[in-house]
């Protein structure tokens, strides 16, 4: 079922993840929200899932809504293999 | 539990040995293994993948901190396997004090029953927990992958009935009470979210 999700994105407060996924769905852009896997460490336990194809536009809307996401992973097909690709800049 | 093993300097196959030991070691916990080039980060990644591993990567001036992560299947702490387990659903929201976070955290709680290796036997759905099961939930596509692992999904016909929702039921059978209390007195293990 979230196979097709090849990215995750960490917040910094569970308050932004709450808006970037009313604000992706809003934009039509399919995300799937998920608690902070086990294999990453951070503060926030809410992320959400997304595809690679619609990671740009994604940041895009994060970014002129003001949302402060945290750090970008890649994520393979097993789901539980998570490489860090990005982090926040404002 | 957690192990930091750095292995920057070391020749192959060093790294990935002294990764396998330590997961050997454990049942369960983290080992963070540090390397410094991009042959051993994809030896440990692959060390990782072979065991079943959850696996985090991040790179820091150069070097590359592998986070593997070992555990032993989820079972409820007496030992009951998830397989034997029910779970009676009485709410839409999970939890009390504020409705957009419990929103947030019933996703996340079906997010994570779908994705354990074992599934629970039943979850039964009652009063407005009721509109989780019909086609506007969020989380009905977490429902059609418990559904499609063997979980049996019920919910009360009285309360769909109430509540209008009868013909939006969207997973699942339409349940009453004698059917929702055998499964209650039946299962290894209960688990009410009210």
């Amino acid at each position: 079922m979230t196979r097709q999700y090849d990215r995750l994105l960490s917040f910094v407060s569970v308050h932004h993840a709450i808006r970037a996924e009313k604000l992706l769905a809003g934009e039509g852009i399919k995300v799937m929200p998920l608690p902070t896997p086990r294999e990453i460490a951070i503060s926030c336990g809410q992320c959400l899932l997304l595809r690679s194809g619609e990671e740009a536009r994604a940041l895009a809307v994060l970014k002129t809504a003001g949302v402060e996401w945290s750090k970008l992973y890649s994520r393979d097909e097993t789901g539980r293999a998570y490489e860090k690709l990005a982090e926040y800049e404002g | 539990m957690s192990t930091e093993i750095d292995a920057r300097g070391l020749a192959c196959p060093q790294p990935v040995i002294q990764a396998k030991k330590a997961l050997d070691s454990i049942e369960q916990g983290s080992v963070t293994v540090i390397v410094d080039n991009a042959v051993a980060k994809e030896n440990v990644a692959k060390l990782a993948r072979a065991n079943r591993c959850g696996l985090s990567i991040e790179e820091k001036d150069g070097h590359f901190y592998l986070r593997l992560t070992k555990d032993s299947g989820r079972q409820t702490p007496d030992g009951i396997p998830a397989a034997r387990t029910v779970y009676l659903i009485a709410k839409n929201t999970l939890g009390h004090g504020n409705d957009e976070l419990g929103a947030v955290l019933m996703k996340s709680f079906f997010f994570t029953l779908q994705a354990g290796d074992s599934v629970p036997a039943a979850v039964m759905f009652i009063n407005a927990g009721v509109e989780l099961a019909v086609d506007s939930s969020p989380v009905l596509d977490h429902l059609k992958a418990l559904s499609a692992k063997g979980t049996e999904i019920m919910s009360c016909g009285t309360c769909l009935d109430y509540f209008g929702l009868k013909e939006r039921l969207a997973i699942g059978e339409i349940s009453n009470m004698y059917d929702i209390l055998a499964r209650l007195e039946g299962a290894g293990k209960a688990i009410t979210l009210s």
